[in-house]
This record gives structure tokens, C-alpha cells and sequence, in this order.
């Protein structure tokens, strides 16, 4: 896990939120890979959609304050993984809703 | 400022989507798998291009699910 409080060289910042991004580009791709099989257990649609999630959040507190082109497409590309974070809560939300329901006694 | 800066990129993503569906347009695109894991600090900017890029596929396709 990074240290959070974004302290650190302009490369060291910049490759930190670019490991981030590689982790969670690969958790939520194999997220959605399965989601769009439209499995009926959710369970490890679930679990990566999570662990993908830590490592946007991970991405998201790094710190950036800079001027130059670096720091702008840093800045850039920590919007986008605001974006996808955002849009993958909101997916585990209606999948742990879904999970839910299966899991109820009546349901079947 | 015009009424355009305050719309979620999540819902132009998900408006274009059901255009391009109405439409009979795919507007999934294949985008390149690009080694990054030995990024070297000096190509921050290029590698950052493609992370966006890739951030983009991964709303569209969450987008996508929303719809079904």
C-alpha cells in the first residue's frame, strides 16, 4: 500500500499513481469481463469489483501539485479513475443488491 | 460557462451509448494492450495517455452494464 500522504519526487508520484492504475485497470477489466457474462454468482464479479476499487481509491489520494504537461495528464487521468471509481461503487452496489436477493431463502 | 460543463462524463458516455445502440453503431473500440508495467520515469506523459485511454474503456463498459 502507498504511503497516502503523496510526499515524494515528481517520477515518484507520477509511477505511483501509474501502478495504481495497472492494478485497478486489471481488477476491473477482470471484473467486467465476468459481469458481462452475466454470471449467476456474483461472488468473485464481487470481489474484484472491490479489490479494484482499493486501488482507484489508492490512485485517487495521491497527491498531485504540479505545473508542466506531467501533472496535467496526471490530473487528468485522476479524474478518469474518479469517474470509474464512481461508476464501479455504484455497479457493486446493484451486484451486492442482486447477490442479496439470491441469497434469500424464497428467492428460489 | 455553459449548461455543457455541469453534465457527468458518466451520462454523455451513457447518451452516446444509447445513440449509437439506437443507431445500430458499435461504439466499443479495441483498444491497445500496452506494457506498462516497466515504465520508466521518463515516459510519465506517453504512459499517463494510455492510462486515461484505458480509464475511458473501463466507464464505457460500466456504462454499458448499467443500461442492461
Amino acid at each position: 500500500m502507498w504511503n497516502l500522504t503523496g510526499k515524494g519526487s515528481s517520477s515518484d508520484i507520477f509511477n505511483r499513481q501509474q501502478q495504481c492504475h495497472i492494478k485497478a485497470y486489471g481488477l476491473v477489466s477482470r471484473a467486467l469481463k465476468l459481469d458481462e457474462q452475466n454470471l449467476k454468482d456474483k461472488s468473485l464479479v464481487i470481489d474484484l469489483y472491490s479489490e479494484g476499487i482499493k486501488e482507484l481509491e489508492s490512485g485517487i489520494s495521491i497527491q498531485i501539485e504540479g505545473i508542466g504537461e506531467s501533472y496535467e495528464k496526471a490530473k487528468r487521468l485522476q479524474e478518469k479513475m474518479r469517474t470509474t471509481l464512481q461508476m464501479a461503487r455504484d455497479r457493486l452496489i446493484i451486484l451486492k443488491g442482486v447477490s442479496d436477493l439470491h441469497n434469500l431463502p424464497l428467492a428460489d | 460557462q455553459t449548461t455543457t460543463t455541469s453534465v457527468p462524463q458518466n451520462d454523455v458516455d451513457f447518451l452516446m451509448q444509447q445513440v449509437a445502440d439506437e443507431a445500430g453503431i458499435e461504439l466499443n473500440m479495441e483498444l491497445p494492450q500496452g506494457n506498462t508495467s516497466t515504465l520508466a520515469p521518463s515516459v510519465a506523459v506517453g504512459a499517463s495517455t494510455q492510462a486515461s485511454t484505458e480509464q475511458d474503456e473501463l466507464t464505457q463498459r460500466l456504462a454499458r452494464l448499467r443500461q442492461m
